[in-house]
């Protein structure tokens, strides 16, 4: 999260300028997986590290056929603590698929072995600006080949388990407790090596918000209708869908002591009360001081909820294509948000999401806090 | 006569209660006119060495030494000036007569229980478990406190004690 020292929203533009320049890093983070697990080519842009690298080497050797992993890995980032953040998170896709076609070849590795060497030639020409060269090297020959030999080791394996289990009556031929348990132990271990790969596939799955489906909410399956409203300068969108209704603010709120300084009180409209939630702390905690005004003209009532979201002005309703969202791929640290809207300059609140936030349990007292200990 | 069982039963369902109201920092709470004694003006109120943050000192009532605890301060409010409107509302509270000190009392209303709604309870801070719930009244919300959970089973000992 870039951190903007002023704290003023005497210009708003700023402020919206700031402030999605930093969400949509953060939105850009998250889909980091993904990118990597789909698609080779899209989203080039997009990656801190892998941005400066990857037309370069695509550039000096032309091996576009090449899988993108391999290329990341090789990005002169040169920290140690990336690459292993690739290697965990990005090679295992890789890995799978590359094992998947050699599965019972024994010339895996030399194939891999192979990409190694076509890549060598990119990397010396990259030299002239990574010092880490030698280091990077040496631990993505080790990753790889640790990896596609755990692979072809799983298979035999399984394999000799079954014999063992139907020989269990051998206890009788003398087989004793400690060959029981480290078979077992080899079963385990094999289990667990299928699960972590089984994992990174599904990671996004199981971070994925409920009410989703097609890395969208339901209700952006198809065109969708938003209302833009906004609060401290930023605009902010919310789905018709789940939109409960605008509720001007005509007297004063009723706050409730006691309570986090994010909920600003109960507002009394049309026979029901709303509780309203100061959505720029939430929104945008890093430009909040304790001073700023929260003299809210309107409330933003989200649907079966006795939520409502403070803003200073309704604006107009759009309708979008989800393919004009940048839908966000895992919850992280905003589950709220649903993603953002670059041809409108906004954030797509999912206030399903922020309406089950806040009801649950382990809603946060102080966001403030919260953003400094996640930063 | 059935209408009339019926309409006792009705009410039993949906009892019908009174609440003091009193003022706090511009808002107005409300607490179970059964827990209250008396209403008293503003007297000078003895500090107690040593006694707790929310204890403000004692006052002589009719000869019984009384403590008066700190609303403001229990709730979480900033501290405000004494006026000619500050009263100090005498309750009985886990078989303990204290008094609390508020800005002012307005009147006694009729609720039914079913008027009663829940409030969104965010806060992790202790003052947030005296809230009770709220009530729509004359236009205006209704903050009903309870008293009972003013003060700690050990606040309570402690304020005893003094």
């Amino acid at each position: 999260m870039a951190s903007h020292s002023s704290n003023d929203f005497s210009s708003p533009q700023e402020a919206i300028e700031g402030y999605l320049e930093a969400l949509l890093q953060d939105v850009a983070d998250y889909e980091e997986p993904e990118g990597l697990q789909s698609d080779s080519g899209a989203d080039s842009t997009e990656s801190d590290t892998v941005i400066d690298v990857k037309p370069d080497l695509a550039d000096a050797s032309g091996w576009e056929a090449e899988p993108e992993d391999t290329g990341r890995v090789f990005s002169p980032s040169g920290s140690v603590r990336e690459l292993s953040g690739f290697a965990s998170a990005d090679y295992s896709p890789e890995v799978q698929t590359q094992a998947a076609t050699h599965e019972s070849n024994a010339e895996a590795p030399l194939a891999f072995k192979e990409d190694a060497a076509v890549i060598m030639p990119d990397l010396q020409i990259a030299e002239e600006e990574i010092t880490h060269e030698p280091d990077i090297q040496i631990s993505d020959e080790v990753q790889v080949e640790d990896i596609s030999i755990s692979d072809v080791q799983a298979e035999p394996e399984i394999i000799v388990e079954d014999e063992l289990e139907d020989d269990i009556s051998l206890e009788d031929y003398g087989v004793t407790e400690d060959i029981a348990d480290s078979i077992e132990e080899t079963e385990t271990e094999t289990e667990t090596e299928t699960e972590t790969e089984t994992e990174t596939e599904t990671e996004t799955e199981l971070t994925e918000n409920s009410g989703w489906a097609n890395g969208k909410p339901v209700w952006a399956q198809e065109r969708f209708e938003c209302l833009l409203f906004k609060v401290k300068g930023l605009t902010l969108a919310v789905p018709l869908a789940e939109l409960g209704g605008i509720h001007k603010r005509e007297k004063d709120l009723t706050p409730l002591f006691g309570q986090p300084s994010w909920f600003l009180g109960i507002m009394r409209n049309n026979q029901m009360n709303i509780g309203m939630v100061d959505t720029a702390q939430w929104v945008m905690p890093e430009y909040i001081n304790g001073t700023h005004s929260t003299d809210y003209r309107f409330a933003i009532h989200i649907h079966n909820s006795e939520w409502g979201l403070a803003c200073d002005e309704v604006a107009e309703a759009i309708s979008l294509d989800p393919d004009e969202v940048k839908w966000r791929t895992s919850l992280g640290r905003r589950p709220w948000l649903a993603g953002t809207v670059v041809g409108h300059m906004c954030a797509l609140i999912d206030v399903a999401a922020f309406a089950r936030l806040l009801d649950s349990d382990k809603v946060p007292v102080d966001l403030q806090s919260l953003d400094m200990d996640e930063e | 006569m059935a209408n009339v069982v019926q309409a006792k039963n009705a009410g039993s369902e949906d009892p019908i209660l009174q609440y003091v109201t009193f003022r706090l920092a511009d808002e107005t709470y409300g607490i179970n006119v059964m827990q209250v004694q008396e209403v008293l003006r503003y007297t000078e109120i003895a500090p107690v060495p040593g006694a707790p943050a929310y204890v403000l000192g004692i006052i002589n009532l009719r000869g019984n030494v009384v403590t008066v605890i700190d609303t403001r301060q229990r709730f979480g409010l900033m501290n405000a000036d004494t006026t000619d409107s500050t009263r100090i509302v005498i309750i009985e509270v886990e078989k303990q007569v204290v008094g609390i000190l508020v800005d002012s009392v307005s009147e006694v209303v009729y609720l039914r229980e079913s008027e009663i709604e829940t409030t969104p309870n965010v806060g992790n801070e202790e003052s947030a478990k005296f809230i009770q719930g709220v009530c729509n009244k004359n236009d205006q919300l209704l903050i009903l406190v309870e008293l009972n959970k003013l003060m700690s089973d050990e606040e309570w000992a402690e304020v005893a004690a003094l």
